[in-house]
């Protein structure tokens, strides 16, 4: 018996190999076709919607199928999501770097700059050979190029590009319920608009707003047609914290706090989502599909509102959520390899898989059979992708797929998991989205500074933004008086503003000036 | 000389237990406190953690005038003496008076369990204590609801300059209070009973008691602690400072050691924090001189 046993097993283990052996003849991974064992260390930090269900990115069915696609296997080195910056640069500062990094937009001065400290490799010489995908994407066109390298043609990270303009996802929400009780039937447009809804429901007992925690809405903001910090208005630099519009945006906030339509507690209130579902504050900025769909699950309905403006036809000028396709603004988007790599080559590639076909269905879609199916040839979400072990939607988002992942990215109305739930949940996102009055004129492309402006502009900005931030909030609450509106301008251009406004500039000016390579 | 020598040797084989106890706390101050002190050289330099202490370039005292030109270096300094001078003005008095109250309580039940309530807050983390306080602090939340009770207006507290000082030095009193007591009551169990018989024959009552038994029998005891108070008076307390204060309240919550924290480690400006850092602890180094001068001076207890 005991014989029979031990012959059994062995033939179960020798069966098993077969079709590994299989395997390698026929469709050798993408990355590592060596068929021995190729292990990188990369960081990237636990999702937080994740963190409550898996210890290690190594559990999820996406970089599980990965490893099986690419042939390599992944060390992880992932902190928390809040403590991701500072792990980051602790990682860095110690020389015990990962072979490559996830978020390396995270690194304090910028992803060029982290090149320029030594942190990062310049990714140009090698990508052409190792990452055939990416470059032909990037170098598709000016655009493309100009947003995917830095100025002297360096190319310090890998990123998120999309193949068409994803819709604005952040909005205004309002509660249907909330607007039929009130007796007001349409959603706002104006400035105007905003302020007498905000006084019907402060006159109903509810706190009408709860602005940012920092005193900055671009959404307002953009009415008085001004951005925060830097932006470019035809091609000259402008830091908005002391433009004249700025002041009217501060001015109307310190009138609407002292009126009572911004919550007073708008700098450390925590639960905004349940105080907005229980109708104790009006309004905030939101992702307006998440909210939508967690309307459906609690039974009321969201609105989505357009941007607002001070007279209905102005034109705004300030979106930057289709200002370009290769997003530098995605932590998860943004891959560097590191300095202390050894094997650059299998890194490049593994990063580059996102860009093949099947690298491209991976982190779009995710693993066919499981969470998502062909039909008539089209990717469909299986039921799988909503409801899955417990886990909650948004971290199953990032469970099977490479959600906002380095990778030819599809806009979210094509394949993001909350929009395709429900027709009305796609319409909520599209809606506004085609403002006829609306582009990204002022805003201002990832300009890449050298050493020496980067030094200057940390020197003034570290000094100005410590300070123009406490402002902000003072004028809010009234205990600065905006009266000192000058004197506050003239202590921002005492600090030096004009030193890092002309950083800026030459930094831009380069950028305009890019040409891709042939 | 050599005898000096020859006898600490047989000390230390003697009593070499202890001196091996000794050991990780020499060690502890050396490898922590000493062997850093080197690396306080990139407050001279325009340190760039790749390229090494010795890579990175020398710039002298730049940082150091960039910070006492800037308009955030009397703030902090103000800020962090102020903040200091109320917690020791209130803080740390509440402890000595509180062991004297509890001192005259009879043992028993009541007294340990006052006590025991007392000492507990001391080890809930900081971190939970805060965040339990900017909840509380909220215009619809606990405070506010003492405060409208009690007639006042609701605001949201964390978000004024003026409130600041007191909601962190009276937190501060709550969680500390008890475990503060311990070595004056310590001190106080020494107390000679014949003491305190003799002056109730001199017809001594219970108050006069306290003032001419009790606080000349702690004033040694808070002679030594107040000196070291004042020695960790420019780093003490700025975890709860970072988790408190936000923009609006820097005018009067941002200390020395918050704005390192800010500079050097979130914005990675090092060598700037760096300078900024040896800056505050050459102002603690003058505080606690002049501490030490003046209780040697008036009570004739010091440190040194």
């Amino acid at each position: 018996m005991k014989h029979f046993l031990s012959l059994m097993l062995c033939a179960v283990l020798v069966l098993s190999m077969i079709p590994g052996v299989v395997t390698a003849e026929e469709g050798a991974p993408y990355v590592n076709k060596t068929g021995k064992p190729v292990t990188l260390t990369v960081f990237r930090a636990m999702d937080a919607n994740l963190q409550d269900y898996i210890t290690s990115w190594n559990e999820t069915p996406y970089y599980q199928k990965m490893e099986e696609l690419t042939g390599v296997h992944i060390e992880f080195v992932e902190p928390t999501s809040s403590a991701a910056r500072e792990t980051l640069n602790m990682l860095l500062i110690s020389g015990e770097m990962p072979d490559i990094i996830i978020g390396s937009n995270l690194y304090g001065n910028g992803i060029y700059q982290a090149y320029l400290d030594g942190y990062f490799i310049d990714l140009a010489p090698y990508l052409p050979e190792y990452a055939p995908e990416y470059w032909s994407i990037i170098t598709s066109s000016d655009e493309y190029w100009r947003d995917a390298a830095d100025a002297d043609g360096v190319i310090s990270s890998m990123f998120r590009v999309f193949n068409e303009p994803n819709p604005a996802w952040m909005r205004l929400i309002l509660k249907k319920e909330l607007l039929d009780k009130l007796g007001v039937e349409s959603v706002p447009a104006t400035v105007a608009d905003w302020e007498n809804l905000f006084g019907v429901m402060s006159a109903n007992g509810i706190t009408p707003y709860v602005l940012a925690s920092n005193g900055y809405d671009e959404k307002f903001m953009g009415a008085y047609d001004v951005m925060k910090d830097f932006y470019q208005v035809n091609g000259k630099i402008h830091y908005g914290q002391i433009e004249e519009g700025f002041r009217s945006y501060l001015t109307l906030m310190h009138d609407w706090y002292e009126k009572g339509y911004i919550s007073k507690d708008f700098m450390s209130i925590s639960n905004i989502d349940t105080l907005f579902a229980m109708d104790e504050i009006g309004t905030y900025d939101k992702p307006v599909v998440a909210a939508y769909n967690f309307g459906v699950a609690e039974g009321y309905h969201v609105l989505s509102t357009p941007y607002p403006r001070l007279s209905a036809d102005q034109e705004l000028h300030w979106d930057h959520y289709t200002n370009t396709m290769v997003r530098r603004d995605y932590d998860n988007g943004c891959i560097a390899v590191t300095s202390s790599c050894k094997d650059i080559e299998t890194a490049i590639k593994w990063i580059n898989f996102g860009y093949t076909a099947p690298g491209i269905e991976l982190n779009n879609w995710g693993i066919e059979g499981l969470n998502f199916e062909y039909v008539d040839g089209k990717p469909q979400y299986l039921p799988a992708q909503w409801d899955y072990n417990g886990i909650s939607q948004e971290g199953l988002n990032y469970y099977f797929k490479g959600h906002n992942c380095a990778t030819y990215a599809y806009s979210d109305t094509q394949c993001h998991a909350n929009l395709l739930k429900s027709p009305e949940a796609a319409a909520i996102r599209e809606e506004y989205g085609d403002d006829p009055l609306l582009d990204h004129d002022y805003y201002l492309p990832s300009v890449s500074l050298t050493e020496e402006e980067t030094e200057i502009r940390t020197e003034v900005m570290t000094n100005v933004d410590t300070y123009v931030n406490e402002m902000v909030l003072k004028f809010i609450i009234g205990t600065e008086s905006l009266d000192n509106w000058d004197a506050y301008v003239a202590t921002v251009e005492g600090m030096g503003i004009a030193k890092a406004i002309d950083a800026v500039q030459a930094a831009y000016d380069r950028y305009v000036s890019i040409v891709r390579p042939e | 000389m050599a005898s000096g020598r020859y006898r600490l040797l047989k000390q230390i084989k003697r009593y070499r237990y202890i001196y091996l106890m000794i050991l990780p706390v020499l060690l502890y101050y050396l490898i922590f406190h000493y062997a850093t002190m080197y690396y306080a050289v990139i407050a001279f330099q325009n340190y760039k953690p790749m390229k090494g202490i010795s890579g990175s370039r020398f710039i002298g005292l730049k940082h150091f005038i960039s910070f006492l030109e800037s308009p955030y270096a009397w703030r902090t300094i103000r800020n962090t003496l102020v903040l200091n001078a109320y917690m020791i003005a209130f803080s740390f008095t509440s402890a000595i008076i509180f062991a004297l109250m509890i001192n005259q309580m009879q043992d028993g039940k009541y007294k340990r369990v006052v006590q025991t309530v007392t000492y507990m807050p001391h080890f809930i983390s900081i971190v939970v204590v805060c965040g339990i306080l900017v909840e509380f602090s909220e215009s619809n939340a606990l405070f506010n609801d003492v405060i409208a009770l009690l007639g006042g207006e609701r605001s949201s507290l964390l978000s004024d300059p003026r409130k600041f000082r007191p909601i962190y030095v009276l937190s501060d009193i709550w969680q500390n209070v008890g475990w503060g007591t311990i070595i004056y009551l310590a001190t106080l169990s020494g107390v000679d009973q014949s003491l305190h018989e003799a002056a109730t024959i001199d017809g001594a009552g219970r108050l006069q008691r306290i003032w001419h038994v009790n606080i000349p029998a702690l004033v040694p005891v808070i002679v030594v602690q107040l000196i070291m108070r004042f020695g960790q008076m420019m780093s003490i307390g700025y975890e709860k400072v970072i988790l408190l204060y936000n923009a609006s309240t820097y005018e009067t919550a941002d200390v020395i050691s918050s704005y390192v924290y800010r500079r050097g480690l979130y914005e990675m400006d090092y060598s700037y924090g760096a300078a900024v850092g040896l800056f505050n602890s050459v102002i603690n180094l003058i505080v606690l001189f002049f501490a030490n001068t003046l209780s040697r001076r008036l009570t004739e207890n010091s440190l040194w």
